[in-house]
């Protein structure tokens, strides 16, 4: 499951898990959970911010963080874990730069540039509808604030099916 | 003469023609790294994709952060790129030093040179000028099978250095006053270029500033190639390497002036290295373990700071003293110059050229509730073992004298 599948109307409906500010890779994924399997990577998806997890992640789910998102190291293990656990998107303030281009690279959504980290529960679904360029919740609606170009997201799709299958 | 930044005017010497802030552009790489904590990852699209190395006199492959693997399943992902260099017959740095280290110490890094590193603190090699940046596997395979890759002119964030800085202040306390000014977010794809006016930072200083540029988010440090740099290439090359024609500066999104006559230590304290106190705040915080080294501190310069302080001295009882030494040849020069047996005498151990316990591998992690100061670059949770631990970031002089104490102590006056 991934960008092709959840965007392929262009508009997905998750559950989000809201997460804070500079979470970094070895809270994403710690380093003692490195593998090349990535049916054992995924097991440590998100070990570090929550030792619950990833048990409670369904394929689907949203992850909604604050500033500086993905900060820190670069190995980006925790990229497929997330592509194999189902994670359709991530909404932050921000986003640290090798993050960014590790989640392209996994045909992983990111959006930056918007803070919902105190408008939104963990369990609530967010709707990301790109067509409408906007983001909706149970009671506001707000709007994408760097809307990703059709280029942009045809490469999300490329790149979410080609890791997808290897 | 032009005006512009220095990463502006590596990537506009590279395309060929003056590129704005922000645009994209595909690069030739002058020099590509991986290493066995990130290069095995990129075998299976290698083989998928039926990739080959398209030069691999750029490529440097580097063994060091399971150096030696210490479980049975990293030597098994170890193994895959070990295989992997001798099937192609690639050059193997095979556990030499800390692939950051080896940056440094290889001849086709120094300044107007596009470094690239599947490791976010790649942005090491900034100190000798180049353009060096961290990416992720897939963009690195990418760089390794066309020898180019796309990068985007960043904005850029002017520091300038001035003055002498005290002998126990070094290049750590600089990075950790660059995050204190910053913040851990507050240069996210900018980059940072440092101007040295008076030569105050030794050319190892200057590596420990580039190297934790990425903490503020940083897409790159970058050290405006001066004297320091050209007698440091001279030393390791024989000749000084040829600069690139710089632009005056110009064109930057914001400007910090750091007096290093008037810096102090300063320590990052729990669980981000953007949480900086003055080491008066932190002083007597008790220690469990102290670690000196890292692709932040393994340099030449760090063992000599810590071989100083404990010379003739003993490490404080039941704190674990670690020194890892950032590369073969920094080890064996320490080794000639005495360091190595100060460091030994005074109750240290000293483990071989390694990325050690930073980032959770071997050599020293900490047990549940264990507080560590050490010398490298993070300190989020659990980043150096049991979720509970607690580590300090400072520098090799804070780190030394603290371990001849049990606690964080200020390291002035001994040096």
């Amino acid at each position: 499951m991934s960008f092709a599948s959840f965007f392929g109307p262009l508009s997905h409906t998750g559950r989000v898990w809201v997460f804070g500010h500079h979470v970094s890779v070895d809270a994403i994924h710690p380093a003692r959970f490195f593998s090349l399997d990535p049916e054992r990577a995924a097991q440590g998806l998100f070990q570090g911010v929550d030792p619950a997890m990833p048990e409670p992640l369904r394929p689907g789910d949203v992850v909604v963080a604050g500033r500086n998102f993905g900060c820190g190291s670069s190995r980006e293990v925790y990229a497929v874990a997330m592509l194999r656990q189902g994670i359709a998107a991530v909404v932050a303030a921000s986003i640290a730069r090798i993050c960014q281009r590790n989640l392209a690279n996994h045909g992983i959504l990111a959006l930056e540039g918007l803070d919902l980290t105190d408008q939104l529960r963990s369990g609530e679904q967010l709707t990301i509808d790109l067509a409408a360029g906007q983001m909706r919740g149970a009671s506001a609606v707000w709007p994408i604030p760097q809307p990703p170009t059709a280029d942009f997201l045809e490469l999300l799709r490329v790149n979410s099916l080609r890791k997808g299958q290897s | 003469m032009s005006v512009g930044t220095l990463a502006g005017a590596i990537l506009s010497a590279k395309a060929g023609r003056a590129l704005a802030t922000g645009e994209v552009v595909e690069v030739a790489v002058d020099l590509l790294m991986g290493h066995d904590g990130t290069f095995p990852l990129g075998l299976k699209d290698i083989a998928a994709q039926g990739l080959t190395v398209h030069d691999p006199r750029r490529l440097l492959l580097v063994c060091d952060h399971f150096s030696p693997a210490a479980t049975v399943e990293r030597a098994d992902i170890q193994k895959l790129q070990i295989d992997f260099a001798r099937r192609h017959g690639l050059a193997l740095a095979l556990f030499t030093g800390i692939c950051h280290q080896l940056l440094l110490e290889h001849p086709l890094v120094g300044p107007g040179r596009v470094v690239l590193g599947a490791d976010s603190h790649t942005v090491t090699a900034g100190a000798l000028g180049a353009l060096a940046t961290g990416v992720g596997t897939t963009d690195f395979v990418q760089a390794l099978a066309t020898g180019r890759l796309w990068l985007k002119v960043p904005r850029a964030i002017r520091i300038v250095l001035q003055g002498q800085a005290d002998p126990a202040v070094l290049g750590k306390d600089v990075a950790l006053e660059v995050l204190r000014r910053l913040g851990s977010d507050g240069a996210i794809y900018a980059s940072l270029e440092f101007f040295d006016q008076d030569g105050g930072l030794s050319q190892d200083s200057r590596a420990a500033v580039a190297n934790m540029s990425v903490e503020t988010g940083a897409k790159c440090g970058i050290f405006r190639p001066d004297a320091v740099t050209h007698e440091f290439l001279r030393q390791r090359d024989g000749q000084a390497l040829e600069d690139v024609s710089w632009p005056q500066p110009g064109g930057y999104v914001a400007e910090e002036v750091i007096d290093l006559t008037r810096l102090e230590p300063l320590v990052a304290a729990p669980h981000d290295p953007g949480n900086v106190r003055s080491l008066a705040e932190v002083a007597g915080q008790p220690l469990d373990q102290v670690f000196i080294g890292s692709c932040t501190a393994g340099r030449l310069e760090d063992l000599r700071v810590t071989a100083q302080i404990l010379r003739g001295r003993q490490v404080a009882p039941y704190v674990k003293t670690i020194v890892i030494p950032g590369s073969r040849t920094v080890l064996l020069e320490a080794m000639a110059r005495g360091y190595v047996q100060d460091i030994l005498a005074a109750g240290a151990t000293v483990a071989n050229p390694s990325c050690g316990p930073c980032c959770n591998i071997d050599k020293g992690l900490l047990a549940e509730g264990e507080v560590c100061l050490s010398t490298s670059n993070r300190n989020f949770p659990g980043r150096m073992g049991a979720r509970s631990s607690q580590v300090f970031l400072a520098s090799p002089a804070t780190a030394a004298a603290s371990a001849l104490t049990g606690v964080i102590t200020d390291p002035r006056g001994r040096l």
